[in-house]
């Protein structure tokens, strides 16, 4: 069965008809066609579909859309604000932390929300905050640096 | 040495504000209008015959646009041998061997209608390990195909009885590896689309796209002009996107054909894993004969290849492994037996170092267990045999410039392996071990049949002495090593030209 939902998708509202066991990722890239936020496994172990939801990084793979009515959504497509990147965003570019890119917005979201809650994290705290994310290029090594140095960056 | 605009400096790559925005389409992102979902049908058996297929169930569900059988696919199609079909219409090889395919408005539509599709089947004794697979009475996987042997690359060079007679010690030990699966972020897919000339489109993650078309064309019947590939931004490879997923991208193209709209198939995770053609599983018995002074006299490897249930790269796979195993260190008898075995199981393909890894594993492991038993330093041992410059190895090539002894001489310096050889301390490894891998040269015969078209439709040209346009045959997939993106590290460097995606 469907319904209409209304959700609030950085800072937009968007009218969809929806069926309930359809997952917030799903309706995001097929429906609404924001198509940067990545389905990687589909079962909560890769994080690549990582958005945030009243600023908690969750998968959208495992919440349905029809749970994030009335939550504050955030996407990739929100995140570099009137052409300008996010330091996040430029840190990861300068630090060579991309490379199939696939991952790469996951990354960034989940390191969106930990750096609001902790803006100076040690190698081992920025570690820990991607472990449920999966990149299969670059051993992680530049995305941590990247993390860093983005807190850096942000700091000044 | 003039300096360069790029080669050896830290650029940042050209793609990365596309991929940090997520603007970067990758072709699972690729959504045509009117577009279906279609999904395969795979087979619940190892080996059976295949009686009857009724899809008139699947057919009459709304929603359901299109439903095809292995009758309106019959192309063949390999990458060394030909033995493939997209669905099967006689018998099925593996657990997963496609058997029909559906089109339809929704993924959950396409789901729900393959549960209607019913196969009636006769079981088949199926053989799962590739040294059972090639003793007389074992079951026969493709008819005509004696003892399950698809190929047998062999190197013998020298005389490789003689180094045995002429050796002080001679060990043979056995070795095992496992499949790998390659793990792409970006799980396989494609989109097909026909227009009213006949023209088919179809998107693609491949990293040879090129390739891709001229298979594509050749199998269909129609010119390659008639098709064409299309390659996003390529969501990792690392060797599975080396050849198209076949059974995949005939089911689209024929799912579109008759429907008369865009189809786009994609790989599920517990797909992706299972049929995206994994590293393949070699058993090794490495014969290696060794002077008391440490000189190998010679070396004979058999490598049992599990190929699957069809060949895919598997004879190159095996192949690989055994040309690069006589370029390491100086003994010039060799010889190398492989065996590429068809068994019922899924099929494997090309992953990171086409099968050249599994051989140097067993061969340094062998070299390292060689080095404990006669009490010998296995970095001395290495540095003794080492190939130098200069030097014709045994698979033929010419060593026109070669580091190996220094590279091992300043590795072991800079970890400090004397010292910590001395000193050993509990829960600590140290080990050491050598790898050789070719760039773009030609091999053996057979190996580079189809890496000739790897470069086919690369092209460049200057425009107005200031800006290069480049076309490559091969896709960037993140490892930044191909031509089209990333770096453009070869040929516009050193010629004041801008980097450009």
């Amino acid at each position: 069965m469907k319904r209409e939902i209304t959700l609030t998708i950085n800072d937009e509202d968007h009218k969809v008809e929806v069926e309930n066991r359809r997952t917030l990722l799903d309706v995001l890239r097929e429906d609404l066609r924001l198509l940067g936020t990545k389905k990687m496994c589909d079962m909560g172990e890769c994080g690549s579909c990582t958005v945030l939801l009243d600023g908690k990084a969750v998968n959208a793979c495992l919440i349905l859309a029809v749970d994030a009515r009335g939550k504050k959504i955030e996407t990739i497509e929100g995140v570099a604000r009137g052409g300008e990147l996010d330091p996040i965003q430029k840190s990861f570019v300068e630090k060579g932390a991309v490379q199939c890119g696939f991952c790469s917005p996951g990354m960034i979201m989940t390191t969106k929300a930990f750096l609001k809650k902790n803006p100076h994290p040690s190698e081992e705290e920025a570690k820990t905050a991607i472990a449920g994310n999966l990149c299969r290029c670059t051993g992680y090594v530049r995305i941590v640096d990247a993390i860093l140095s983005a807190a850096d960056s942000m700091k000044e | 040495m003039k300096e360069l605009d790029f080669v050896g400096k830290d650029v940042p790559r050209i793609d990365a504000e596309i991929k940090v925005t997520g603007e970067a389409v990758f072709s699972v992102d690729v959504t045509l209008p009117n577009m279906l979902w279609g999904r395969m049908l795979r087979s619940p058996l190892p080996h059976a015959r295949i009686l009857n297929i009724d899809t008139s169930r699947a057919e009459r569900m709304p929603g359901v646009k299109a439903v095809i059988t292995g009758k309106e696919t019959p192309f063949v199609f390999g990458v060394s041998h030909m033995d493939q079909t997209p669905l099967q219409t006689e018998k099925v090889r593996y657990v997963g061997d496609p058997v029909a395919a559906v089109a339809a408005v929704d993924v959950n539509t396409a789901l729900e209608a393959l549960e209607r599709i019913k196969v009636d089947y006769d079981p088949l004794p199926a053989v799962f390990d590739p040294e059972a697979a090639m003793k007389e009475g074992a079951p026969i996987i493709h008819e005509g195909i004696k003892n399950n042997i698809a190929a047998n690359p062999r190197y013998n060079i020298g005389d490789v009885e003689r180094a045995f007679k002429e050796a002080d010690h001679v060990f043979e030990d056995r070795f095992e590896t496992q499949r790998v699966a390659h793990v792409c972020p970006e799980p396989h897919n494609c989109t097909a689309v026909w227009d009213a000339s006949g023209k088919l489109t179809f998107y693609y993650c491949s990293q040879m796209p090129s390739v891709s078309r001229i298979q594509i064309a050749k199998a269909l019947g129609i010119p390659e002009s008639k098709v064409r590939v299309i390659t996003n931004h390529v969501g990792g490879g690392f060797g599975s996107r080396a050849t198209s997923k076949f059974p995949m991208d005939f089911a689209a193209i024929v799912l579109a054909r008759k429907s008369g709209r865009p189809v786009r198939i994609e790989y599920s995770r517990d797909e992706e894993f299972i049929y995206s053609t994994f590293r393949h599983k070699f058993i090794m018995t490495v014969k290696t004969g060794i002077k008391k002074d440490g000189t190998i006299t010679g070396r004979h490897i058999i490598n049992i290849c599990d190929n699957g249930g069809y060949c895919d790269y598997g004879p190159v796979v095996t192949n690989v492994g055994g040309a690069m195993q006589g370029t390491l260190y100086r003994f010039m008898n060799y010889r190398y037996d492989g065996y590429t075995v068809y068994t019922n199981l899924p099929y494997g393909g090309a992953m990171r170092g086409i099968g050249n890894p599994q051989v140097h594993y067993a061969g340094e492991t062998q070299l390292n267990m060689i080095a404990d038993r006669l009490g010998m330093d296995p970095l001395e041992l290495r540095i003794k045999n080492a190939v130098r410059t200069g030097d014709e190895t045994a698979s033929g090539a010419k060593l026109k410039s070669c580091g190996l002894v220094e590279c091992l001489e300043k590795v072991a310096e800079k970890i400090g392996w004397k010292e910590k050889k001395a000193n050993p301390k509990p829960n600590r490894g140290l080990g050491i071990a050598c790898g050789v891998h070719f760039t773009g040269v030609r091999l053996s015969p057979g190996i580079d049949a189809d890496f000739a078209d790897f470069l086919r439709g690369y092209r460049q040209r200057l425009q107005h002495g200031s800006d290069a346009n480049r076309r490559g045959g091969l896709r960037d997939r993140g490892g930044e090593n191909q031509h089209d993106l990333g770096r453009h590290r070869d040929l516009p460097d050193g010629m004041g030209l801008p980097r450009q995606p």
